[in-house]
Order: structure tokens, then sequence, then C-alpha cells
């Protein structure tokens, strides 16, 4: 098992810092500064400019002051925002995107196993036709059209809930955003957990505890559950992927003052600093829960380890 | 073309239309193309035909605002395929950009093998970290917010998987006993890959572009949501979808229209895609 670990850090680590890398140099090559969008800059005032922000040194001497900052936790500051640094964007903006990421996920894992292991028990019969065939609708349906739809029916119409905003970060403000992050996760959770169930079921093992007259519920949760629960399991870093990507556009949409909406104001002012500093932080993040999602299935499956 | 290929073929094709949902969602697919391509030629408002006095009004079937108009007083049925006409080029564009780079990837690595092999597919590994929409963004912040630019990122990008798929297959035939014999008969490498790799291997490539080309019109249309993507004064199903949703409250059709054709394209594309695979491969799930 510590074999297994120290592995899959060996292929995390240099992963993230090729991600790194490359997203340094593509930013510098990118045409057009950030002080570009400014009106008929004066050449002195750009000058000045990015003799502060350090645009004017070599390449090679950017990156290499960019590393070494990044030790420290320092993305370096924000051209959009010029009193904050980036490091306190993404400290603002965390919360927000844990918040509303963690929620989602635990909704989608909890809803779509469950809607899962109804339709797979119900095979064939009318309720699996509908959980099946909402979970087509649910992941053919993207967060931004789910969002508006949302808002409209219980934000306008019943009233029940803010339309956007985060106000005081009450349960009222996000319950809306979690719901359309999580609706495409729950679906293809959904899917992932029938399929399993459905193959679990037909097992030999499966008929022989039956067959010895173990009761129903316990050959369900000693037996199936425990071998369906590995293809959600590894189905969880991608989700992970859809929701953080999912959040930029839902944070944007419902104006909520997270991580992802920074990322949209950076890529279009083209502030290289806040876009690389998120870009970073997403895949790090990213890296650790794929991280951690082999470690758990490595353990609850020793096959995995032997691979 | 071998009899026997014949009824394997028409064997697929009898499995394809016995699949009602893949047919519907053909035939949808076919009416919603060909209304992209005829619809802004035929109609009798312009794309960019404005008027005050009709700013946000409700949709109508006796003046042929049968969607309603926008904020700007302009017709939405045509802008709605207008923008279906972006949304299903940009999809399909970036599919077959995202094929050919993958098909050559996937094919190189898994034909040579060995090291070769194993540092391209760590390239792959490394791009799966990073969620592909952030690349995107990267990628369109970097080149700039040019329509070609938009379809080559995307295409870009997606290639991921397909490299996956191909490498897989190219690994399986390479080992096959037909392979043995086409080599002994000391058959060129580019007549034995047209001959028995890609006829082989092609099946899961259809499939699975089939089911790439939404989510490319997806992740267009999300880049365009977020102000990413296609400009005005052209459109796509994104950017009507986000001029909608600002204006939900008082003129929801400006969403609900172009909000259910991208929902049905959708739809249609997963079920042809799965009806595919089914005729396709008919001993997979």
């Amino acid at each position: 098992m510590g074999g297994y670990i120290l592995k899959r850090l060996l292929i995390g680590i240099p992963t993230l810092f090729i991600i790194i890398t490359a997203s340094f140099f593509l930013m510098r090559a990118a045409p057009g500064g950030p002080f570009d969008a400014e009106v008929d800059l004066d050449p002195v005032v750009k000058a000045n400019l990015e003799a502060t922000y350090g645009l004017n040194l070599p390449v090679g001497e950017q990156y290499g002051r960019f590393l070494k900052a990044l030790g420290r936790f320092e993305f370096g500051p924000s051209t959009t925002y010029p009193d904050r640094s980036v490091g306190e964007l993404i400290a603002d903006g965390l919360p927000v995107t844990l918040k509303l990421g963690l929620t989602a996920m635990a909704l989608a894992a909890a809803l779509g196993m469950a809607a899962g292991i109804v339709a797979a028990r119900n095979r064939n019969r009318a309720l699996d036709a509908a959980v099946m065939g909402a979970a087509s609708v649910g992941i053919a349906v993207p967060n931004f059209v789910v969002a508006p739809v949302l808002t409209l029916l219980f934000g306008v119409y019943l009233g029940l809930l803010p339309v956007a905003g985060w106000g005081d970060g009450s349960l009222r403000y996000w319950v809306l955003p979690v719901i359309a992050l999580a609706l495409p996760q729950i679906a293809a959770i959904a899917r992932i957990m029938r399929g399993a169930m459905l193959e679990t079921l037909s097992a030999d093992y499966v008929r022989t505890a039956r067959a010895k007259g173990m009761p129903e519920n316990r050959v369900l949760w000693r037996h199936v559950m425990r071998a369906a629960f590995l293809p959600v399991m590894s189905y969880l870093g991608p989700a992970a992927a859809a929701v953080v990507t999912g959040s930029v556009i839902v944070e944007q949409l419902f104006a909520l003052p997270g991580v992802g909406r920074f990322f949209v104001q950076g890529a279009i002012n083209r502030d290289y600093s806040l876009v690389m500093g998120i870009v970073i932080l997403y895949a790090t993040v990213l890296i650790l829960l794929n991280l951690l999602v082999d470690i758990a299935y490595g353990w609850l499956d020793p096959r995995a380890r032997v691979k | 073309m071998t009899a026997q290929d014949f009824t394997a073929r028409r064997q697929a094709i009898a499995r394809f239309r016995a699949n009602r949902s893949a047919v519907i969602g053909l035939c949808l697919l076919l009416l919603i193309a060909l209304a992209s391509i005829f619809v802004p030629i035929l109609w009798p408002h312009g794309l960019e035909q404005a008027s005050l006095d009709m700013v946000s009004r409700p949709p109508s079937f006796a003046d042929f605002h049968w969607f309603g108009t926008d904020a700007n007083g302009r017709d939405l049925f045509v802008r709605v395929f207008y923008g279906a006409r972006i949304s299903l080029a940009i999809g399909l564009i970036a599919t077959v950009i995202a094929l050919a780079i993958g098909i050559v990837w996937g094919a190189t690595a898994g034909w040579f093998g060995g090291l070769t092999d194993l540092l391209m597919m760590r390239v792959v590994d490394i791009l799966y970290a990073v969620p592909l929409l952030f690349l995107i963004i990267v990628l369109v912040t970097v080149l700039g917010n040019n329509i070609f630019l938009i379809f080559a990122a995307i295409g870009a990008v997606e290639w991921l998987t397909m490299a996956r798929i191909v490498r897989g297959q190219t690994i399986a035939i390479r080992s096959r006993d037909y392979m043995d014999s086409a080599r002994a008969i000391d058959l060129p490498t580019p007549s034995i890959l047209r001959r028995y790799v890609v006829p082989n291997a092609i099946g899961p490539v259809i499939v699975y572009s089939t089911l790439l080309i939404p989510v490319n019109i997806i992740v267009e249309s999300s880049l365009s949501f977020l102000g990413l993507g296609v400009q005005e004064p052209l459109t796509s199903w994104g950017l009507l979808i986000n001029q909608g949703s600002t204006q939900l409250d008082s003129a929801p059709w400006i969403l609900v229209f172009p909000a259910t054709l991208l929902a049905i394209t959708m739809l249609s594309f997963n079920a042809i895609g799965d009806g595919l695979r089914d005729a396709l491969d008919p001993q997979g799930r």
C-alpha cells in the first residue's frame, strides 16, 4: 500500500509541475499584454507599469521569480484588481466556491447513488425507465440552461428563493446554485450506479449468498453495494472536475463572489497572475482529489494496487 | 468488399433502424440542420433587422415573429436558427480536429509501443488533470477571441479520450492473427493500416465522435455564455441563452427557445450515439 501511494505521488507531482510551467509560458506567449486594453496608454506610463509587475524582465527570470513566489504561496498582484493580490482574491473566493462545490458533490453522490439503486432494483419497470429518462435529460441539459429555469421557477414565479447573489451567505442564497451544479452529476452517478448494481447482482457470489438463504437486505448491503460502489468511486475524480468547471458558470450566473468569477474576469482582462493562480489552484485541488480517490480505491480494491 | 462485410453492414443498419429513439434523434437533428441552413436565407426578417417598437415582443404567428423578438427588437426565430448554424458548425469542426489529432496520436502511440507509447500517453494523462474548459479558456485568452480560433482551441483540447480509444484499439488489433498473416505476405504498412487496422478500429471511433459533437457544442455554448466565445453581431445558442437569462422575468421566451433547441440537439446526438454503439458493437453494453 505504501509503495502504491508513493507511485501515485510520483505521477501527481510532476504533473502539477508541468501544468504550472506550461501555463506560465502559454500566458507569456500571448499576444497582447495586461495593459493593452487601456485606451492609448502613455509609453512611459506603460513601461513603468510593466516594470512594477516585473514584465520587462527576460522570460526565464520572470519564470524563476514566479516559482520562488509560488513556494511562498504568492501568486503576484492582480492587474484587474490593482489593490488586491491574487492570493487575497483566492482567499476571498475560495470559501464560497468550496462550500458550493463540496455540497454539490455530497448531494450528487447521495442522490445519484440512491436513484441508481432504485432504478437497478426496479430493472425494466416503469420506475427504472422514469429514473433513467430523467438522467438522460439531466446529462443532456447543461448547467447554464438548468440554472435560469430553476431561477425562473423558484425565484420569479414562486418567489421562494433569491434570484441571485450571496447575501449573507445563508442557505436560501446557495440552494439554487448547488442544485444547478449537482443535477448533471446526480444524473451521471445514477447511471453508473445502476450499471454497476446490475452487473454485481448477476455475479456468482451474489447467487451463492442468496442460495444459502441470506436475507435480501444483507445480500444488498454486504455483497452488492460494496462492489457496486467502486465504479462510482472512480467517477468521483471526473465528477469533481466537472463540478469545478460547472462552478465557474454557476458563479457567473448567480453572481456569486467565488473563485470562478475572478477566473472569468481575469480571462476577459488578460490578467496573467490571476488566471495562472486560479488554474494552478484548481489543478492542485483536482490532482490531490484524484490522488485521494486512487488511494481509497486501492484500499477498497486490493487488485488495483498491483496494476 | 466481401459479401460478409456487406451483410455485417446491413445488419448494423437494421439494428440502428430498429432503435426508435436513435431514429427519432436522427430525424430531429436533420430537421434542425435543414432549418439552420434555410431559415436564415428564406425568413422574412433579417438577422440584424431591429426595430424599436418591436422590443421584447412575445411569440406570435401574426407577423412571422414565431419565437418573439429580443431586447433590440430583432426576430428571435431567425437568430435561433442562425445560432444553430454556428453552434452545429463549431461542434462538427471541433470534433473533426479532435478526431484527427486523437487518431494520429493514439495510433502512433499504440503502433510503436514502448517508450514512445509511454511518453505520448503521459502527455495525455497530464492534460487530463486540467479541466478542459479551463484549458480552452486559457487558449482563448492567449489566442484572442476569433471564431476560427475557438474551433481550433476546442478541437485542440478535446482529443484526449479519442487518443486513448484509438490507442487501445490499435494495440488490440496489432496482436491479432490476421496482422501476422498480413505481415507474412509482406504487405506494405500503409496497406495494412488501410485494409485491416482502420476498418477494425473505426466502430468505437464513430460512436465516440457522435458523442463528442454534443460535448463540443456545450463547450462552445459555455464559452459564449461566459462572454469568452462567439461575439455579437454573430450569435450562437450559448450567447442567445446568455441574453435570455438576463431578462428571464420579463421575456422568458428569449431563453426558452434556444435552450429547448440546445436540449433537443443534445438528446438527439446522445440517442444517435447510443444507437450506433448498439448497432456497431452488439456484444457491448
